[in-house]
């Protein structure tokens, strides 16, 4: 789950991390009023892509005035899919110079890998590809031995080429960052800027905050942040318990399977034989007959929808509930969509019995690629 | 291969929906299962396996190799630890949805200890013929033969495997290593395992978009050239970047990870990458034959 800039740092606040006075607002009123409690300040859209500086949303103010027609400016606007609803009005800074401090999962070696540089504010993927020299890296230990120690952090900052009388404080810093890393279970924790003020004042000027979805049932400070819309058909597929993932605008075909791997393969098979995957459903495991009809109810709702293959097996799933699931949903499947049904696995007599009564074509034995290419036979045939 | 007919299995969770049926699956396929541990249901019988509420009460009557651990997410850490702690040195961790940090813990305890783990989210592996410790359908694997499966996909080894059997080629073993982001046992801890194993000819390597265990699988090959043929296939050629496609780890962004990536990596030294699942098979009977004559 990506946090939002000012649910990130109230994260960071609470952990007891520098961060600058400031307020979530909705409306450009709400903007001048917050403006004039903080002063001279920044006025931020709180989307969660990247990029918002060169997109024009984010800007200085000097007066509530000017801070309300910034906002103004940036309410409503979409950036990369996302519309501006609400906006941080936040303290300026008086800043000498930028830092970079994160911490991401370092997935190949199984360990947090912490990376800081003194030259931050700007796009630290192009630091680490251009001048990786510039950024500094650390590993640290997976059971947190050792994660209170200054020492190693003061002798990073240092070859990082850190102003000696900020050393200690920066390390500070990273050191709650790097606990704080733990606590949240974070895939992702980084400020970028840091940045260091002309009174020496070390404070967050961005922050981004990645956290583990799985892990959410154990966070109640950060699961409140979790934004559904509630109709979306993603919405309704997590609600049974699935996976859906929309695909093209213009696709027609659905598919269903369980697991991601499958779930790829089979739309990659379908792109390849010349149609449009519109959507698929992983259907996960342990499924039952009401959730197996449920999710086949979401699929259906994709717009455009004219064409699903179903791909699958009776591993953690069961082939004979799977299959009832579609006979409970069929008057609806077999007016809506041209249906080809791949599966085998466990009680896989039991579900081609079913499926065989209702008159699905079937795929027992066949790959993939014979079930694609048995449904683009069928669909030639409604279509001519 | 990490088990054969002799292995002694483990079920933690055994008293659940999904152990219980899991555990009569692996008896009727002929797997040892010899004793199921869930926390205060100690006692107990599961299809006439006996139920205790540790793991080490367990081994004490009931000595066992490796341990399938089937209980709900946020139990599995602790799950693990107690059967690191009792001395299994095999564990096969099929639960989907660990919390990530959890996983990397017990990765870094499992390393201190000389334990072996192999998933989460994995539906385990098998050897045909001989022994299982999953969840995967025995008769869908076949009864044994020379090629080698890994997969990060469980579903893919299903389709895989079932597809080869189908055409007559023989699976010898297969390793769902699990799609999430951190696992236990990955491409190039696997591909090491099977190097000298003579009852192995042929590795088909299933995976997926995201992160970068197929590129550096590729570097490992380059460095220690593999004497045996390597085929491969990866799913997500047609992705959407930026969209998380249901793994955790089935993600690609600025680049990273993407199909064309790994396939051009894995080409690179040698490896051959299939485009559909019929070229799989086809490419896999065609080496069966050939190697037999």
């Amino acid at each position: 789950m990506y946090l939002r800039e000012h649910q990130a740092k109230e994260i960071l606040r609470a952990a007891g991390l520098p961060v600058p006075e400031s307020r979530v607002v909705f409306t450009p009123s709400e903007v001048a009023e917050a403006a004039r409690a903080i002063g001279p300040c920044v006025v931020k859209a709180q989307v969660r892509a990247g990029g918002r500086g060169k997109a024009g949303l984010i800007a200085l103010a000097q007066s509530p005035e000017e801070a309300a027609a910034a906002a103004q400016n940036i309410l409503g606007q979409t950036h990369q899919g996302e519309t501006v609803d609400r906006l941080l009005v936040e303290a300026r800074l008086d800043i000498a110079r930028e830092l970079y401090l994160g911490v991401v999962l370092d997935t190949a070696q199984a360990t947090p890998r912490a990376l800081l540089s003194t030259k931050g504010g700007v796009d630290i993927e192009l630091v680490a590809a251009e001048r990786p020299g510039d950024l500094y890296q650390m590993n640290l230990d997976p059971l947190q031995e050792g994660i209170k120690d200054l020492a190693p952090w003061r002798k990073l900052w240092n070859q990082a080429g850190l102003d000696p009388d900020l050393q200690e404080q920066a390390s500070k810093i990273t050191v709650r960052l790097m606990e704080l890393f733990f606590q949240a279970e974070a895939f992702t924790l980084e400020i970028n800027p840091l940045v260091v003020t002309r009174q020496g004042r070390i404070v967050a000027g961005d922050c981004k905050l990645i956290v583990d979805d799985a892990a959410l049932f154990r966070h109640p400070e950060l699961a409140r942040f979790k934004e559904v819309d509630e109709n979306s058909l993603e919405a309704r597929a997590q609600k049974i318990g699935v996976t859906y993932v929309a695909l093209e605008e213009n696709g027609t075909v659905g598919v269903m399977a369980g697991g991601a791997g499958i779930c790829m393969t089979t739309m990659d098979e379908v792109a390849d034989a010349g149609a449009v995957p519109a959507a698929f459903i992983d259907l996960g495991g342990g499924i039952s007959e009401e959730n197996m009809a449920a999710a086949l109810e979401v699929m259906l709702a994709t717009p455009g929808l004219d064409a699903l293959l179903l791909n699958v097996f009776g591993g953690i799933n069961n082939c004979e509930i799977m299959a009832r699931g579609v006979r409970r949903m069929w008057p609806s499947l077999k007016d809506k969509v041209t249906l080809v049904i791949k599966m085998r696995g466990h009680s896989q007599e039991e579900g081609w019995a079913i499926l065989q009564e209702l008159g699905v074509p079937l795929i027992k034995d066949g790959t993939t690629t014979e079930a694609v290419r048995l449904l683009m036979e069928r669909l030639e045939e409604v279509r001519s | 291969m990490y088990i054969d007919k002799n292995t002694r299995v483990l079920i933690q969770g055994i008293t659940g929906r999904q152990g219980s049926y899991h555990t009569q699956k692996m008896l009727d396929s002929g797997v040892a299962v010899v004793a199921g541990t869930t926390p205060g249901k100690g006692g107990q019988e599961v299809c006439g396996v006996p139920v205790f509420d540790r793991v080490f009460q367990a081994l004490d009557q009931h000595p066992a190799d490796a341990s399938m651990i089937i209980v709900p997410p946020p139990f599995v850490l602790s799950a693990a630890e107690e059967a690191i702690e009792a001395g299994i040195k095999l564990l096969v961790i099929i639960t989907e949805h660990v919390p990530v940090h959890d996983v990397m813990r017990l990765k870094a305890m499992a390393s201190k200890k000389g334990v072996t783990f192999i998933g989460p989210n994995t539906i385990g592996i098998i050897a045909p013929g001989q022994s299982k410790v999953g969840i995967m359908p025995t008769f869908l694997y076949g009864q044994g033969g020379k090629v080698a499966i890994i997969s990060r996909s469980g579903t893919m080894c299903h389709e895989n495997a079932s597809n080869l059997v189908n055409r007559g080629v023989g699976i010898g073993a297969v390793i769902s290593i699990g799609g999430d982001p951190i696992i236990g046992v990955d491409f190039v801890e696997a591909l090491e395992h099977f190097r000298h194993d003579d009852s192995i000819g042929a590795i088909l390597l299933i995976g997926e978009i995201g992160q970068s265990r197929e590129e550096k699988t590729a570097e490992h090959l380059l460095e220690h050239p593999y004497p045996k043929p390597v085929f491969a296939f990866i799913a997500g050629r047609y992705a959407p970047k930026g969209k998380k496609m249901g793994h955790a780890g089935a993600i690609i962004e600025k680049g990273m990870g993407s199909a064309k990536g790994k396939i051009d990596s894995l080409r690179r030294v040698g490896v051959k990458v299939a485009m559909s699942t019929q070229q799989v098979a086809d490419e896999l009977s065609r080496w069966q034959e050939e190697s037999q004559q």
